[in-house]
């Protein structure tokens, strides 16, 4: 006797959901740029004519060079910083160990572009550090430019390696490194046989992300670039250009950086897959202690890198406080800075919480749920859905602000200009981490609970809510803190989409360095700065409470 | 406690058939076993029942009515998961009132019924510990106490006993044991391992690639395995394949036909006996080619001359015996005790025992 399918219950409907918000806020968009790329501005007629003009232009080759060179630069500068910091601080009695850690990520979560107008303030051409030292005769390089680029990105990205690689150092099996020092193997090759290989996946990873953001990074190359451009400001000025913009050969731009993206991601998946590495960890590697100049010298390592990262929020927050007339410095201290954005911009801050709380109320819903359909609920078009959640990662700001603009300036869906469309791009933006988020935590949590509920006579619903979710709360707040962190940070794509009513803080701020007003920039990074670190502060408490909860 | 009758069940996963037309009836208040090695289909039948499987065909009743359409959390049943499936998040006094809340019975009834399960299970003064203070032996017990607060009309067991350690296995086989006939509940339980499935049942059903080899109870499954592979999988067992003639002769005098493999069990075989006890036994010359031994038993490895090796179990065994490795021996096999097998792997004779 055949019985009739399950009906379709919420989790259809969910699933339903979640593809027509994939399709009409990443493919449409994306779809329309890459029409745009292959269509003739006038005309509308398909010609491959951006694509040779972008291959046969020397202005924009240099732009795919200059790219990839900060891309590479950016991502082996952070692999350079953070693995022996993760080496260090996981292998070797270092003295402040959280402290670092700390750091660390705050270096990691503060916004962009303030290491890029902080290292103005220090190495600009009046900048104070170079100042102390050119009269001892030590002139150093000014900031702007591929090195100040480099330094920047090599400084702020570091930490996605450090904190990868460190918890990949801290769960080799030290049977693994004793069997290959029992085998005759010295420390060198040791650590280049047996150790990196072992956490090659976790670097990888680390350098990837490094990879793709400084790629797709527009406000550090926009600020300290000077005449080195890169295709992602080679994009936002083609769109946004005063003598009339060039859509068709922006969205050209755009299809090369995703492309550029797409393929290094594949590569390094690629490039992990070979290597996949099955852990049993039976004993924990151990710290040991270093003696005299060796622990000195790790220990100032450590400390140079974690102080340099921290460097420009520290100077962030000095800056606002120091007295000003106008966009002037005087001696002295004073709150003028605050007095003005208070004044002059009072709806940057308040459209920045407004609008990255929208947003992350929807991603925290949808979020959890797609969290749960991919994990709970497997199936070829889950499978499709979590791909296509990968997008966001390798898509610029900049690129996805151009598809909206795109596809949204026209009836029925008119939204250019309006604080929905920048709540969506936060949105779909910030999306994926929440997914992710949602379903590892899916992942720790055993299927058999919730069968458990069901079995003792709680339906689905109910068991959901009662068990599952709130298992899952560590996770969602967690999920919902970090893209509440990177939404109140956005700068690229709300800089292609804002209208005066919708300026945020890191638009004002962009807007504000351009114009040389460095205490009221100082002033509003220092709100940022403080919002973010709460929020940082509050997982680091979560995830604590957790691991003392359901250890 | 109820009869549950499974009628002609059916699944299959693309090209796998994970349940061929099983069939099987299950008393009230019996403890009923589903024993076979991983990969099965027992542990599909059991959620089957569950409801969290849906079968391709056919027809699941308890007490008589349908439940197919059922939804799991409409089946009522308990059910004891392999890894505890304890709820983290609530205390052990939470975790055993989740179903009775389910259920909306009163503060006072909860109260009550929770204090009393756990009085069961043993577990009294845990009553306010969160899960992840109490040993895996005693999550399994909030476990237990869980689903059988309910009251439940069947006790769904899934290798309830595999994730703890030796010692506490036996120990909580027993108490579950004791708690089911004590309670009554009609149980279905699952497991691999097979002792624990002779220790445990009333009855087991013996799987295997979906389908069912034999039902019967411990001492059937033991003693006259249906199949070549329940023999196999039950116990240790010497499989003569082929045998040798003089067995062969034997069985088809009494049967009238030929045996394909010819099974004993390593207890029943004797080693160096001279004398002929009775009028049935058969003699097999061999050698021995290894002795193990296990303090109260010794196992002899003995090769016969056509080239098959028999297991020999000698229970305390003398320091005499111990040192007859590499000698030759004489071994007696009782010819009650010859398990043969037809071509199919079918016990010769099955209906006749």
């Amino acid at each position: 006797m055949m019985r009739a399918r399950r009906l379709p219950d919420i989790w259809t409907l969910v699933l339903l959901l979640a593809i027509a918000v994939v399709a009409v806020l990443l493919i449409w968009p994306l779809a329309g740029v890459f029409l745009a790329s292959i269509s003739d501005n006038e005309t509308g007629a398909l010609t491959l004519d951006n694509y040779a003009r972008i291959l046969g232009y020397p202005y924009y080759l240099r732009g795919l060079r200059n790219s990839l060179m900060v891309a590479l630069g950016g991502m082996a500068g952070a692999v350079l910083l953070g693995v022996p910091l993760a080496y260090l601080t996981t292998r070797y009695v270092i003295l402040g160990r959280d402290l670092i850690a700390t750091l660390a990520v705050l270096a990691l979560v503060s916004p962009p572009f303030i290491g890029a107008y902080a290292w103005i303030m220090m190495l600009g051409n009046n900048g104070w550090m170079r100042a102390a030292l050119r009269p001892l005769g030590i002139e150093l390089p000014s900031i702007y430019g591929v090195f100040g680029i480099l330094l920047v990105f090599s400084l702020k990205l570091y930490p996605f390696v450090f904190l990868l690689t460190a918890s990949a150092f801290g769960a080799i099996n030290r049977s693994l490194e004793e069997a290959a020092e029992s085998l005759g193997a010295g420390a060198t090759r040791r650590f280049f046989r047996v150790t990196m290989p072992l956490v090659f996946p976790a670097v990888s990873s680390g350098a990837l992300l490094a990879f793709v953001l400084s790629l797709a990074d527009f406000g550090t190359p926009s600020i300290i670039g000077g005449d080195f451009r890169v295709l992602s400001t080679m994009a936002y000025n083609l769109f946004t250009s005063e003598m009339g913009g060039n859509p068709g050969l922006a969205s050209t731009v755009s299809i090369v950086l995703i492309t550029v993206s797409m393929l290094v991601v594949g590569l390094q998946r690629w490039a992990v897959r070979r290597r996949q590495v099955a852990g049993s960890l039976v004993s924990r590697p151990e710290r040991q202690r270093l003696h005299g100049l060796r622990s000195l010298f790790a220990h100032v390592i450590c400390y140079v890198i974690v102080i340099a990262s921290s460097l420009p929020s520290l100077v962030v927050i000095y800056t606002s406080f120091r007295k000003t007339s106008g966009p002037v410095f005087q001696p002295g201290f004073g709150l003028e800075s605050y007095r003005r954005i208070l004044a002059d911009v009072p709806h940057a801050i308040t459209n920045s919480f407004i609008f990255s709380l929208a947003a992350v109320a929807l991603i925290v819903v949808l979020g959890t749920l797609i969290g749960y359909l991919l994990t709970r609920r497997e199936s070829v078009l889950t499978g499709a859905l979590d791909g296509t959640l990968m997008i966001p990662y390798v898509v610029p700001g900049v690129v996805l602000g151009l598809g909206f603009v795109v596809a949204f300036n026209q009836p029925p869906l008119l939204l250019t200009g309006t604080a929905l469309i920048i709540i969506l791009i936060l949105f779909i933006r910030r999306l994926p981490y929440a997914v992710r988020s949602s379903a590892s935590i899916l992942r720790q949590i055993k299927g058999s609970i919730e069968e458990a509920a069901i079995s003792l006579g709680a339906a689905p619903g109910r068991a959901f809510l009662k068990v599952t979710l709130p298992l899952m709360m560590p996770g969602i707040v967690a999920g919902a803190l970090l893209s509440f962190i990177t939404a109140i940070n956005e700068l690229s794509s709300s800089l292609v989409l804002y209208v005066g009513r919708t300026m945020t803080m890191p638009v004002r701020i962009y807007l504000s360095v351009l114009d040389g007003e460095f205490g009221t920039a100082a002033a509003l990074s220092t709100i940022l700065l403080v919002t973010t670190g709460t929020a940082v502060f509050a997982i680091f408490r979560i995830s604590e409470s957790r691991e003392n909860a359901f250890a | 406690m109820a009869v549950v009758e499974l009628d002609d069940i059916t699944k299959s996963y693309g090209t796998l058939k994970a349940l061929d037309a099983v069939s099987l009836s299950i008393r009230s208040g019996e403890f009923f076993t589903l024993l076979g090695p991983s990969g099965c289909g027992k542990t599909t039948l059991l959620r089957t029942v569950a409801g969290f499987n849906r079968q391709d065909s056919g027809m699941i009743r308890v007490a008589g009515a349908e439940i197919d359409h059922l939804p799991a959390h409409r089946r009522d049943i308990g059910m004891v998961f392999q890894d505890y499936a304890v709820f983290p998040h609530m205390t052990v006094e939470g975790n055993v009132a989740f179903g009775l809340e389910s259920r909306r019975c009163g503060r006072k009834e909860i109260a009550e019924r929770v204090g009393r399960a756990l009085e069961l299970v043993r577990l009294t003064d845990l009553g306010a510990r969160m899960p992840h203070q109490l040993s895996g032996g005693q999550q399994q017990r909030v476990g237990l106490a869980r689903a059988m607060v309910i009251n439940p009309q069947i006790l769904l067991m899934d290798e309830p006993l595999s994730n703890l350690d030796a010692k506490l296995r036996i120990e909580l086989r027993e108490d579950i044991r004791d708690l089911q006939r004590s309670l009554g509940i009609t149980t279905v339980y699952v497991t691999h391992d097979q002792e624990e499935a002779l220790v445990v049942s009333d009855r087991i059903c013996v799987m295997h690639a979906g389908e069912v080899h034999q039902i019967g109870t411990p001492w059937e499954i033991y003693k006259r395995p249906a199949t070549l592979f329940v023999a196999g999988f039950v116990g240790a067992m010497n499989l003569l394949d082929p045998p040798p003639e003089a067995v062969v002769e034997r069985i088809e005098a009494r049967h009238g036909c030929r045996p394909e493999v010819v099974g004993i069990r390593p207890e029943d075989v004797a080693l160096d006996v001279a004398e002929d006890a009775g009028g049935d036994d058969i003699f097999i010359e061999g050698m021995v080619d290894k002795i193990s031994f296990a303090g109260p038993e010794a196992l002899y490895f003995v090769s016969t001359a056509d080239g098959a090796t028999l297991q020999v179990q000698v229970h305390r065994p003398t320091a005499d015996l111990l040192g007859r490795a590499g000698q030759s021996v004489r071994l007696r096999l009782s010819e009650a005790q010859l398990l043969p097998y037809d071509d199919r792997g079918r016990l010769i004779g099955a209906d006749l025992s």
